[in-house]
Order: C-alpha cells, then structure tokens, then sequence
C-alpha cells in the first residue's frame, strides 16, 4: 500500500485544492453580483485503518459551504424599486412557472406587464393589499402570495368616509334670527361665518360642501350655535341662498361661556351623507368660541378623485404604495420576508435564488422588521459578500498547497521508479 | 471583507460630495432670485443590523425657512398694498383741491366768490364787476362739477382695479393649486421638492399683496389658505373669487361687492370683511373714502344754493327758491340739514341770471332769478341802481352757520366757507395721515424681507467656503480609493 497511498493522497490533495481554488474563482467573479453570498470549500480528513509499524496515509476531502447568512455591503442607488435586506429573511420570488424560491438580490424592475422582476428574471411576490385591510400571513407556507403587479390600480377613485373640522367662531358675531337661519334656507337666510370642504363622492366627482355658522342664541352660560351643511352645488346663481335644495345636515352645538369649549352634553360631530358617496360623521370636537376672527384651526377630509398610478414606491415595511397622480398614496401590496432555519444549508441555484432543501430546515414567512425578520432598506442593494483581497490570498494559499500536494505525489513517483529500477 | 467596504464607503463618499457640489452651484445661481431659500443636501450615514457601516446616503435636499417671519412677510404685505391703494386714490383726490395758490379748489373760488360779491355791493350798478360776480360763480359751479367727476372717476377707477386684483387673484390660486399638486406629490413620493415650495411661497406673497391671507399646512406639506377674515380661498381646490365690475359711478351708485367662495368679503354688505391687501384698500377708497369725499362736496352745493336761494318778499307764505345757483329740482330749493347726493354734480348757474343764455344781469343786484317775472322774489321792485341789499344777503348768507349733515365727518354746524375749508383739511390730513402709515408700513415690509432673506438666503461667501471645503473631502475620499487600488495591487502582484 505504502508509496501508493503517498501518491492517492497527493492526489486527493490535489483534487481538495482545485476544487478551493474553483470556490474562490466563482467568489471572484461574482465579487459585484447583487445578492451573492461566497462558497468556500472546508476540507475534511480521511484517515485509514492503521496497522502497527506501518502508516496508511488517507486523504482530504472537500466539502462546499455556503456564507449565505453573512451581511452583503448595502450600496445606495436612485431607483426606489431596489431593495436590499439588512438583516435576516430573504425576498420571495417565483420563476416563470410560479415555483416560489428565496433570493437576495432585489433590485426590481417592471416588465411590459407591470410585475416586477428582478436581474435573473424572477418575479416578486407579495401580498395583495384590499382597501387598506392588512394582509393575513400563512406563518410556515408560501401560500397567498402572488407576483406584484404595480401598474393594476390605473385608476382609482376613493369616497370621502371621514373629514375633521374644527374652527374658532367669534364671539362678538351677532344673533341670526331663527327665520333668517341657514337651514330656513330663504333668500335673506344670512350666518355668521362660512366656509367649506372639498370631500369626494362615489365616483370621484368633486364636491364642494359650504359649512354655515350661525350664532343662535348666548346666555351666561353658553352659547348656541347653528352649523348647517350645504352642497355647493346646488347654490344660488352667484352664490348663496337660497341653495336648491335642503341643508345635507344642522346641528346645534353648545359652547361653554367658562372655557370657550363645547360643553359636555354638545354634539362634538355632525352627521353627513354626501349626494351618492358616503355617510360619515364630521368631527367638531375641537371647535372653540373664542373673541377672536373665525379661523379654521383643523381641516382635513379624505378620498381621492379618480387618478392614474404616477409612481409606486415601498417602505420600510415592505408595504408597496401606489402613488396617485393627485398626490394620494394607497397601499397595495405587502411583500414579506422568508427565513428558514439555517440559512447556510439552503441549496444555491442559478439566477442567486436558493432552495429550501431538508437540512434548511422549513420556511418561515413574516414581514420585515418583525419576529427576527431584517429591515427592508429602500433605495439600496445588498452587494455580494465576497472580499476581493481574502479570496486572493485564499487564491495563493491554495496555490501553493496544489504545489505542495503535487511534490508529495513527484515523492511517491520518485520513489517508485527507484523501486521499479531495483529490479534490472 | 475591509477593502471592498473601505472602498464601497469611499464610493458612497464622492456621491455625496456630488450631490452637495450641485447643491452648491444651485445656491449660487439662486443667490439673486428674491425667493429663492437655501437648500442644502441631508446626509445619513448607514449602519446595518450588524454594525458594518455602508457610507452616506443622500436622503434629500432640504431647505432653509422662517415660518414666523415668513407669516409676518405676508401680513405686513397684505398691510402695505391696501395703504398703497388707499393713498394713490387720496392722491387724485387731492388734485381736485390743486394748488392753493392756483385757487382751484371750490373753497379757493368760494373765497373768490366772496371778494367778488364785496366788489359787487361796493358798486351795485357797475355791470362789469356784475359779470366778474357771475363767472366767479360759474367757476365755482365749474369747479365743483369737476370735482364730483374726478371724485366718481376714482371710484370707477377703484372698482377697475378691484376687478383686475381679482382676476389676479383667481389666477395666483391656479397656479397654487398646481404648485401645491407638486409638492404633494412630492412629498409622497420623496421627489425634491424644495423648487416648488420656493415657487409656492412667492405665489402667496404675490396672493397676499391682492387680499390679506392666512394659511394652515396639512400632512404632506398640503397648505389651506383662508383671507384674513377667515373665508376659504383654497383647499384642495382653488375657490372662485368672483367679481362683477361697474361701468359708470355716480354719486348714488354702489359698487359691487367681492365674493369668495360665495361670501362677500369686501364691500357694503361683505360678511366675513377682509381688512387687509389692495382688494381691501381699493374697497375702501371706492366705498368710504371717495363718497366721504363726494358727499361733502354735495353738502358744499346744497350751501350754495340755500346761501343763495331767494325768499318770498310779498309777504306770502311762498316758499324759498333757488337762486344764482340752481339744480335740477329748481325751483324748490334741496332739503334742508340732509345730504342730497350728487347734487355738487348737478348745481348751476340760472340761466336767468346769465346774459349768454339771454338772461340779465341785473338781477343779482335785485332778486328774482328764479323766476323774473314773478314780482313776489323781486327784492329791488323800483329797480333802484345802488340796491345792496341783495348782495349784503349773499354775503351774510356765506359766513352764517348753518347745519350740515352729520355723516359727512366734519362739523354739522359750521359756516359754508368753514366748511368747504375743513373739507380741504380732512382730505389733506387722511393723505397725509395715508403717506405717513404707508412710509412706516414699506419699512415694516422691507425690514421684514430683509430679515427673511438673511435667514433663509445665499450667502455668497459661505457657499465658496462650503465649496472649499467639499473640494477637500471629495479629494480625500479620491485618495482613499487610490490607496486601497494600490493595496489590492499589491495583492495581485504576489498572486502572480
């Protein structure tokens, strides 16, 4: 066995080295690719079964290992459709066929179609988003998921369901007679104070509602006024009163002559149903009576008139918004995070996407930044985990250690031809 | 993995000194521009979860503002141009007194009138001086029919003007809701918006010098804009300001009153009034000041014709009756102690007094211009030449006090020349009182600007040294990159 066993291992030797030296030129060429985590080869020893006085040389053997978990560098880009991980998880992709698989190279584009694909040609999953409701998570699956469309909502448009006013009313303002009174709604109607909100119907048609205040009564205690509620539409010609039809809604409210505020027992709200849109309440309660001009301190209404996708733009959350061309934001999408146990163990395939094998364990799904899960970082790409300068010196290392290995098996050789020479 | 982080870091370093050089060269070419604030490049630095650090990240262009100074920059804008109006109209107004050495005025010629009645009465049969009696008179007819239709010229003038600061007004909320649009959007989708604040400020400085406002800023940087008597002008959408002009003005006419969002805002009947910007200036001159102004030259009138209005001397209860000076309700004579408006437009000289439209003479010295065929307002029946006792009357008449209407802001009970004078002093002293706020106000406005621009400006000097010192870094991360090339260098050379 003996010269022989020098030269297999020599041989062996050689084979570990090469196949070192084959991690290290695939980590060098990958060293600018988004997403790609280094192979480094480990080797093993191979000891054969040793009889007394003599020794059996066994071997080495080279095992791959993957730095899958090791932190890539984020390099920061203009395209808000990049992504990066920082931290644990991994992005969930689907090739053409729908097979989910799990990547961190996120640098997203759309296609002809509006899904977003990444540099190997993978499309992101996620979760779709209805009418703002969040998105359920099958915890242990990749169930749920579909591939991001982005350019699917083109137009959109959104009925006004809740609207906040509040204003000072003045307190020097004079009584209005309750025939004069804005819900009289007669031709000398008259108010103290007006002003209006643009809140949205149904279809996105924007409306105009003109909010009267009029100062009914004041005792020493407190002092009534009326808030009436017209659609300015139906004003008028020039503006005004009387309006076409009926105020959408009075209320009373009661402010107290101590502290200026609502009393305990006012309305804080008044009900509203807007012409074919929504029925909600508007919030007074901040309103105050006060010796000052009127002045809307609070004004806010929501909805949108239809409007076309302009932009799309994630967050931290990993919460794909829509950006409407008015300025609206809508969440449309979720995309979640994968992990698995032990991330090393995933299988590497083409394209920077990984397999979840047994020895991975099994995947887990949440939304970045909880249970564990990394931070999606907008705006960046995780570059590749590859040092330039340990590779090179690994490439060196290796080197010499082919040359070593080869001189063990010329020793074997050497020896054995003087063995062989023995013989003439 | 150092290298390629120090290099990555390096990278990331040169990017940002970049971003902050175009920053600076856009400070610079703003340096001049009026509204243009000062933007500058915020900067974070990036560490990941296990404590590597990844260099700068650029996060945006933000920019310098003073919301304080800036809310007091629109308030005492707004202030300054309705002094602004109100003193140019005073100007014109005041041009109708003239002179008072060119004795132009209706108080100048009502002084006139007098020396040419004492002259008169010095030599009741003289008819030259009769005839200087009568073109002083027609003068000052003249003179207050003039200044009537310079009083209503200003106030159509005014009410033009209301109508152009409207249109104005109605397309600075256009562009403010296309401004605001951006920035909305901007803000959502983290554009750099910095450009269309700037632009969005001086729309509502330029808004503020038409009507006074005030704003509210909402999420996203979404801005409310009320008029300083708390109507809305925009909210999501610009609301109409509308506006129907007057043509012609009389002294009975009132114009048309300014409507925001359906509320008057500036006029007689305005209900939530602004009290600030040119609109509200304007307003004023052509509803208060300017029919101040006309009324008491109406009241003058109505003294002319009472002073010289002619009694019933047959002993008769007839009633008085218009005399030298006449109007179109001749030959009755205007109610006494009230304001009859338009009359300083309407007063003459009676026909019948005047020998170019075939009346006579004479009969100033003796009565009965009003009617000269009636023998009960004949004064001097026999016709006697040295007769002076009408002329005594006239003169009496103008230095006796008698009651004015009250509304008019001068002393009801005065003499007409009293009158007439104080009424020269009220225009005077509201001009003056007008020139000096203004002065103060454009100080006030110019401090203000000035504060502002300190604050939120370009400052040359600073940018250069910013520069400098840009320069350096940008230099220092080049040579970082250098050093760690030549390292990895080095490295290559051994692998070979």
């Amino acid at each position: 066995m003996g010269l022989y066993g020098v030269m297999r291992t020599g041989v062996s030797g050689m084979n570990a080295q090469s196949s070192k030296l084959g991690t290290v030129a695939d980590n060098i060429a990958n060293s600018n690719t988004t997403g790609y985590k280094k192979a480094e080869s480990e080797f093993s020893s191979m000891v054969l079964a040793q009889s007394s006085g003599s020794y059996n040389s066994g071997g080495v053997q080279a095992h791959t290992v993957y730095s899958i978990s090791d932190q890539g560098s984020m390099s920061f880009t203009t395209s808000k459709l990049d992504l990066g991980i920082d931290g644990n998880g991994f992005f969930v992709v689907a090739d053409g066929d729908g097979t989910p698989v799990l990547t961190r190279a996120g640098s997203f584009v759309p296609d002809g179609e509006g899904y977003l694909l990444n540099t190997a040609g993978y499309y992101l999953q996620g979760y779709p988003i209805a009418d703002g409701a969040t998105p359920t998570t099958i915890a242990n699956g990749l169930g749920g998921l579909e591939s991001v469309n982005i350019s699917q909502n083109q137009l959109d448009a959104t009925a006004t369901d809740s609207a906040k006013l509040w204003t000072n009313v003045p307190e020097s303002a004079t009584i209005v007679a309750p025939a004069d009174l804005p819900s009289a709604n007669v031709a000398t109607s008259t108010y103290s104070a007006k002003t209006s909100v643009v809140v949205y119907d149904n279809l996105g048609n924007e409306l105009t509602l003109d909010v009267y205040y009029s100062k009914t009564t004041e005792t020493a205690a407190d002092s009534e006024w009326e808030v009436a509620i017209f659609n300015s539409e139906d004003a008028a010609a020039g503006g005004g009163f009387p309006y076409g039809s009926a105020a959408l809604s009075t209320q009373t409210l009661t402010f107290d002559m101590t502290t200026g505020e609502l009393t305990g027992a006012s309305p804080t709200d008044i009900n509203i149903t807007v012409p074919n849109g929504g029925t909600f309440d508007i919030d007074l309660s901040g309103s105050t009576y006060l010796a000052a001009d009127f002045t809307v301190t609070e004004v806010e209404a929501n909805g949108n008139a239809p409007s076309a996708v302009d932009s799309v733009e994630f967050d931290d959350d990993g919460v794909l918004y829509a950006i409407y061309a008015n300025g609206d934001r809508r969440a449309i999408y979720q995309i979640p995070l994968a992990d698995v146990a032990s991330p090393d163990k995933l299988t590497p395939l083409s394209g920077n996407i990984y397999q979840v094998s047994t020895e991975s364990g099994d995947v887990r799904v949440g939304f970045p930044g909880e249970g564990g899960l990394g931070d999606l970082a907008v705006g960046a790409l995780e570059g590749s985990n590859v040092d330039l300068a340990s590779e090179l010196t690994s490439m060196i290392e290796s080197q010499r250690s082919y040359t070593a290995n080869s001189k063990v098996f010329k020793a074997g050789s050497d020896l054995l031809e003087e063995l062989v020479n023995l013989v003439r | 993995m150092s290298l390629s982080v120090a290099l990555q870091v390096a990278q990331s370093a040169l990017a940002a000194r970049q971003t902050e050089t175009s920053t600076v060269s856009r400070n610079i070419a703003g340096a001049q521009d009026a509204g243009y604030s000062r933007k500058s490049v915020l900067l974070s630095t990036v560490i990941s979860e296990s404590g590597q650090t990844s260099g700068l990240q650029v996060e945006g262009i933000g920019r310098v503002t003073d919301d304080a100074l800036y809310a007091s920059l629109l308030q005492s804008t707004a202030v300054g141009t309705s002094q602004e109006a109100i003193l140019e109209g005073l100007e014109v107004l005041a041009e109708t007194i003239g002179d008072t050495e060119l004795e132009m005025s209706p108080s100048a010629l009502l002084g006139d009138l007098k020396t040419a009645l004492q002259n008169a009465a010095a030599d009741p049969n003289d008819t030259i001086l009769a005839q200087d009696l009568l073109s002083t008179a027609s003068d000052l007819v003249t003179s207050l029919n003039e200044s009537s239709e310079a009083v209503q010229d200003v106030r159509a003038d005014a009410d033009a003007d209301i109508a152009d600061s409207v249109d104005s007004i109605n397309e600075l909320l256009g562009q403010l809701e296309d401004l605001n649009t951006i920035i909305v959007r901007g803000n959502q989708s983290g554009n750099d918006i910095t450009d269309a604040l700037d632009s969005r400020d001086q729309v509502l400085l330029a808004l503020s010098e038409e009507i006074g406002i005030t704003t509210l800023t909402r999420t996203d940087g979404d801005v409310v804009v009320y008029t300083d008597g708390g109507v809305t002008l925009f909210e999501t959408t610009a609301r109409e300001v509308s506006f129907e002009p007057t043509n012609t003005f009389f002294a009975t006419t009132t114009g048309n009153s300014v409507y925001v969002d359906g509320v008057p805002v500036a006029g007689v009947d305005a209900i939530m009034p602004t009290t600030s910007g040119r609109l509200y200036g304007l307003t004023e001159l052509r509803d208060e000041i300017a029919p101040t102004y006309q009324s008491q030259l109406d009241e003058i009138a109505r003294g002319l014709i009472e002073s010289f209005a002619e009694a019933d001397q047959s002993g008769g209860a007839g009633s008085d009756q218009a005399g030298l000076f006449t109007w179109s309700g001749a030959p009755a004579v205007p109610a006494t102690s009230t304001l009859s408006s338009g009359l300083a437009a309407d007063i003459q000289i009676n026909a019948n007094a005047d020998p170019d439209q075939g009346g006579n003479l004479d009969l100033l010295r003796d009565g009965g211009i009003s009617d000269p065929l009636d023998p009960d307002y004949d004064y001097n029946p026999t016709d006697l030449a040295g007769y002076t006792g009408r002329y005594q009357d006239f003169l009496d008449a103008l230095d006796e006090p008698r009651v004015f209407d009250a509304g008019v802001e001068l002393d009801p009970t005065d003499t007409l020349t009293g009158f007439a004078s104080s009424s020269v002093g009220w225009l005077e002293s509201n001009r003056q009182s007008a020139t000096s706020d203004l002065e103060v106000q454009s100080v006030i406005v110019s401090r203000t600007a000035e504060s502002l621009a300190n604050t939120t400006g370009v400052n040359i000097d600073e940018e250069m040294t910013l520069l400098l010192d840009i320069e350096r870094a940008y230099a220092a991360a080049a040579k970082l990159i250098s050093a760690v090339d030549n390292m990895l260098d080095d490295l290559l050379a051994s692998a070979s």
